[in-house]
């Protein structure tokens, strides 16, 4: 037997078991349409080639839905949108009953994770497992790049929030036996037409819009266009970063930490010289020592179209603001701010200010005033940052002001420039 | 091979040629019920062959063959002649099936006593003929089934294959190959009778 045989049998065979009831068909047959326009709905997904052909089925889907939609309804009718990203992006269509009416890639790479799998008509948490048993095995999830990002679009909140909850549970599962440290984002949210029309003009998924987007809201550098081409492990990275949001209302909270987005496990950081290399490089172009260095931020941010480590840390008096290639270990930015202790008074870039010196004769100097404020209020110098000293040498009562913060705490002193004694001290809780 | 291929894909495309589809369906949309009993007798197998090439379930296939042609009779007028008559047939029929499918939310395979009531309810169904369908449906993947079921029926190249099924050229080329190869193995040694 050759192909051709083969292809001649398969032929016969459905001739021969295909229908041939005429008269049916002709029962059924009606009238006819006539030749008024009937809108083509949009379709999600740029086509590569609109075939004549097939604009003409979709224009008879429309129809056919139109007779058959009510039967079907019920069924057919898409509760939940479901987008699984890691890099590969894979969008479900799901009912009420949580049975997959429709797997689509979102990328290219998507393409190759469904390739072979017919999803249609199975359980959603099937189909989550066999995406993500394909991701594994084509290794777009491995210790590398461990993150992957699960979103549930749905006008009902308690039934999206419940199935984020689930697939997050599952997806945990999956990576739990292939032995991979996953970590996951999930998160839930309702139909938003301005995300959609972003999510189409990057190409991306509903669920990785809001991703970005949540990252864009909390921040005045990120842009939605900056962060489009950034991986799931990237992306969570720096939701999980205490340096990203320019006014978090409480130090060191993350954008997970504002509750829209929950994240699970660790993102991978294989890819990166790590934190405290990191450190260590800003302080060696510092010149400093680590026990000098009082750290304030050091995390992940991405700056420039590069991920870095953004860090701010005081040290005698000056902080320092420092990024650093989180790839490369190479300073991209340093910025100073405040006077050393050693610098003179007045120095040339700092807060510290004064009129003309300070050289008022017999008065104690601005260092002197500095060391009693700071020993009035029991800190070291290496506890304390954004330091002012003022002359207010022309007031009836000739002092310095000095202020500054520490442990916490904002400081207010004024200190008699002629006999160094404390003639105001307040302490007041830094917020 | 290829020379013995072709001539195969000429005879199926000799029954559903656009020159011979298109002023059927021409007529079709003037109310000419003896096209559409033409038009019927040519497309039946393609658009059967098709719908069960998805579906997998002689049964539901039926349904959607007649309600393809239903469709088509329906909404002939509106059809603009691009050369493509049968492609804007089994689009209809492509869509049917996925229909079909979401409403009954999952791929129902068929069991043996049915392919045996098949083959009782239609006496052309021989045994052989039960053979390869069963080897079709059971031995292949979905898309290997798609395009190879699809060649037989329609003679078109894979270019116009990978256009209806939306897949890529290179995947429709190696499920074929894969294809035949499987069931004529499958055939071969007797499997699945």
């Amino acid at each position: 037997m050759n192909e051709r045989d083969v292809e001649k049998r398969l032929l016969t065979a459905l001739e021969h078991a295909a229908p041939n009831d005429l008269e049916a068909v002709r029962a059924r047959c009606g009238s006819q349409h006539s030749g008024d326009v009937v809108p083509m709905p949009r379709r999600k997904q740029p086509m590569r080639r609109a075939a004549p052909w097939l604009a003409a089925a979709c224009l008879l889907l429309v129809i056919a839905g139109g007779v058959m939609g009510t039967r079907y309804q019920k069924a057919s009718a898409v509760a939940s949108l479901v987008s699984l990203d890691v890099n590969p992006s894979v969008l479900l269509e799901v009912n009420e009953a949580e049975k997959v009416l429709s797997a689509q890639p979102i990328n290219d790479d998507a393409g190759n994770i469904l390739d072979g799998m017919d999803l249609t008509g199975t359980d959603l948490n099937v189909a989550v497992n066999a995406i993500v048993g394909s991701l594994l095995k084509h290794g777009y999830v491995d210790e590398l790049a461990n993150s992957v990002l699960v979103s549930v679009e749905d006008s009902d909140a308690a039934r999206g929030a419940a199935l984020e909850e689930k697939l997050t549970g599952e997806i945990s599962q999956v990576l739990e036996s292939a032995s991979v440290h996953g970590a996951i984002l999930s998160q839930s949210f309702s139909s938003d037409d301005a995300l959609r029309q972003k999510a189409e003009e990057y190409g991306i998924s509903m669920g990785k819009a809001a991703l970005i987007q949540s990252l864009v809201d909390s921040s005045t550098h990120l842009t939605f266009e900056s962060l489009a081409g950034l991986s799931i492990n990237e992306l969570n990275l720096l939701v999980n970063s205490t340096t990203v949001q320019d006014q978090p209302s409480q130090a060191g909270e993350t954008v997970a930490d504002q509750g829209t987005i929950t994240s699970t496990g660790t993102a991978s950081q294989s890819g990166y010289i790590g934190l405290e290399a990191a450190q260590s490089a800003a302080l060696t172009h510092a010149g400093l020592d680590a026990s000098a260095v009082t750290w304030k931020e050091a995390d992940y941010d991405y700056e420039d179209g590069r991920m870095v480590y953004e860090m701010e840390f005081f040290a005698n008096g000056v902080e320092y603001e420092y990024d650093v290639d989180a790839s490369t270990g190479e300073i991209l930015k340093v910025e100073k701010e405040g006077a050393e202790w050693s610098e003179p008074s007045g120095g040339q870039s700092g807060t510290q200010t004064g009129n003309q010196g300070g050289g008022q004769s017999g008065a104690i100097g601005r260092e002197a005033a500095r060391d009693i404020a700071l020993t009035s209020a029991g800190v070291s110098q290496s506890q304390v940052y954004e330091l002012e000293v003022e002359d207010e040498l022309d007031e009836g009562q000739p002092h310095y002001k000095v202020e500054f913060k520490a442990g916490g705490y904002d400081y207010e002193y004024e200190i008699d420039a002629l006999t160094g004694s404390v003639l105001k001290s307040e302490r007041e809780r830094d917020d | 091979m290829l020379i013995l291929l072709e001539t195969m894909a000429e005879e199926s495309r000799g029954l559903t040629a656009p020159e011979l589809l298109e002023p059927l369906l021409l007529k079709l949309a003037q109310g000419d019920q003896d096209a559409l009993g033409e038009l019927y007798h040519r497309a039946r197998a393609a658009v059967y062959g098709l719908a069960l090439s998805y579906l997998k379930h002689a049964h539901d296939a039926e349904d959607v063959t007649q309600d393809t042609f239903v469709r088509i009779w329906e909404n002939a007028p509106r059809y603009r002649p691009q050369g493509t008559p049968l492609a804007w047939i089994l689009a209809v029929a492509r869509n049917l099936s996925l229909m079909k499918l979401r409403e009954r939310g999952k791929t129902q395979d068929m069991e043996p006593e049915e392919w045996d009531r098949l083959a009782a309810d239609n006496p052309l169904v021989t045994s052989e003929d039960r053979q390869v369908l069963q080897a079709a449906l059971d031995g292949l993947s979905d898309e290997e089934r798609r395009v190879v079921i699809l060649h037989a029926v329609t003679g078109w190249k894979h270019r116009e294959i990978a256009q209806l099924l939306e897949i890529p050229l290179a995947t429709v080329l190696s499920k074929y190959r894969r294809a035949l190869q499987k069931l004529k193995n499958t055939l071969e040694g007797g499997e699945h009778i």
